[in-house]
């Protein structure tokens, strides 16, 4: 009886540390709004150009509209991966974490998690324009919209990773990026795939569905993988 | 309570740092970090806390390796040169976050007499016992004027002064502080020197570096030379 007291104990500490961790993060994240504004800004001109500097054959773009879609997304993602983590280190949180006698796996789940909002919430709402500017056409937009919810996490616990492995080491966002880019191949095929069926009207559930595998894949294995990292040693 | 250092060895750059390096620090000792720039003190205090591993040499807590002590991990209260904070955060939510991190657990034994109301309840109470003592320290280190300002916005001198809250607000048994009295006025430093005064009165370890000597009338302090020994 005692025992299982202890442990409902436990899982309300579980909870409430999960809810304010969150809050928090999620709070540190919208006070500097500014690091997540930019790369949209860079999104949109991204795809911008695509159709500005194609005049002569407009439909050209159309048919290889989702591949140049999730290239330039890739490339924003591999662009914003060096935040993550970033600040944490040089403030010192990490280390501070690494040491605290709570466990660390839920924080960096929670920090991920919140990483993965950061980048999913403004993509999703710039899917429309985005899509328009591509001509990709509207019905789509909801195949686009269900691959980059997929998709993003998987790139982002992904990419945390090879971000951990690359701590403190100099010119660290391009071995990040050589790090992480051939893992990044099987999530480009089968997101423009999806999209790329979906905009010719032929349903997208195979490619998609193969998304959700490697989302499931990597949101469960990488965080045990960050947290040994981690511990390993991140000394400057 | 000792911590027990047995012939620890650590090399930087293919450069021999300390060698074969011996000491303990038993319950109400204190032990200064003394040595030139790059020497190896930071290195030294982040082997002691685990953060990077000795090329040799054992560490003990009580006579269990440090690294598979539950309560050393438990114990240990490491400030570093950097903040260990979240700038975008305000300092009472860093607190917040940082006591919450260490556990509630301390709190939760001084409520003992809660553990008829319902769980509810009782997590309340435990909360607004955690701000009330937040609060408190902060008004004790002169920073409740800015507990609602964004810590990166605060002066580096305020920053460490915030620092020295951790020191308050979590009971932990050995303090290993890099370079504490870094940027601190001279109010701050006395204030510190109390904060150890207390921490070796009810039987801490303190263990530090720093590159001022303090001389207290009432504690002694063991002094760790590295590198070339003074004269």
């Amino acid at each position: 009886m005692r025992f299982s007291a202890r442990r409902r104990e436990a899982y309300g500490h579980f909870f409430l540390h999960a809810r304010i961790n969150l809050s928090y993060e999620l709070l540190s994240v919208c006070r500097c709004y500014q690091d997540m504004l930019y790369p949209l800004f860079f999104l949109t001109i991204a795809m911008v150009l695509f159709p500005l500097s194609n005049h002569a054959d407009p439909s050209a773009i159309e048919k290889i509209a989702a591949g140049i879609l999730w290239v330039i997304v890739l490339f924003l993602l591999v662009l914003m991966l060096e935040q993550l983590f970033r600040d944490d280190w040089q403030e010192g949180e990490l280390e501070q974490l690494v040491l605290s006698p709570q466990g660390l796996l839920l924080t960096v789940c929670i920090k991920l998690f919140v990483f993965c909002l950061m980048m999913g919430v403004p993509l999703t709402v710039m899917a429309p324009l985005l899509g328009l500017a591509l001509s990709i056409p509207m019905m789509a937009l909801k195949t686009l919209i269900a691959s980059l919810w997929l998709a993003i996490p998987t790139l982002v616990f992904l990419g945390g990773i090879a971000r951990v492995l690359t701590l403190g080491l100099r010119h660290s966002s391009f071995l990040t990026a050589l790090l992480v880019l051939p893992l990044y191949i099987p999530v480009l095929i089968f997101a423009s795939s999806a999209v790329a069926f979906a905009s010719i009207g032929l349903s997208a559930n195979g490619p998609l569905a193969w998304l959700g595998v490697l989302l499931l894949l990597s949101v469960s294995f990488s965080p045990v993988v960050i947290n040994a990292v981690l511990r390993l040693g991140i000394s400057n | 309570m000792t911590l027990t250092v047995n012939g620890l060895t650590y090399a930087r750059n293919k450069k021999l740092l300390f060698n074969q390096l011996t000491f303990d620090i038993s319950a109400g000792e204190a032990l200064h970090i003394l040595g030139p720039n790059g020497v190896g003190k930071t290195s030294l205090l982040q082997i002691l806390t685990g953060l990077i591993l000795p090329l040799n040499g054992k560490m003990l807590w009580h006579g269990v390796a440090t690294s598979e002590s539950p309560s050393f991990k438990k114990n240990v209260l490491y400030l570093s040169h950097r903040l260990g904070m979240k700038s975008a955060l305000t300092p009472f939510e860093n607190l917040y976050l940082f006591t919450l991190r260490r556990g509630f657990e301390q709190v939760y034994a001084a409520h003992l007499n809660f553990q008829l109301c319902s769980r509810s309840v009782r997590i309340k109470e435990i909360k607004q016992v955690v701000k009330d003592n937040i609060n408190d320290v902060l008004l004790k280190l002169d920073l409740l004027p800015y507990s609602k300002i964004v810590t990166g916005l605060l002066s580096v001198g305020q920053q460490r002064r915030l620092l020295l809250a951790k020191l308050l607000l979590v009971r932990a048994d050995c303090w290993i502080l890099d370079e504490p009295c870094n940027t601190l006025d001279i109010q701050a430093i006395n204030f510190f020197l109390v904060l150890i005064e207390a921490q070796l009165r009810r039987g801490g370890i303190v263990i530090f570096t720093s590159h001022q000597s303090f001389s207290l009338s009432k504690i002694v302090i063991k002094k760790l030379f590295l590198g070339e020994t003074p004269v």
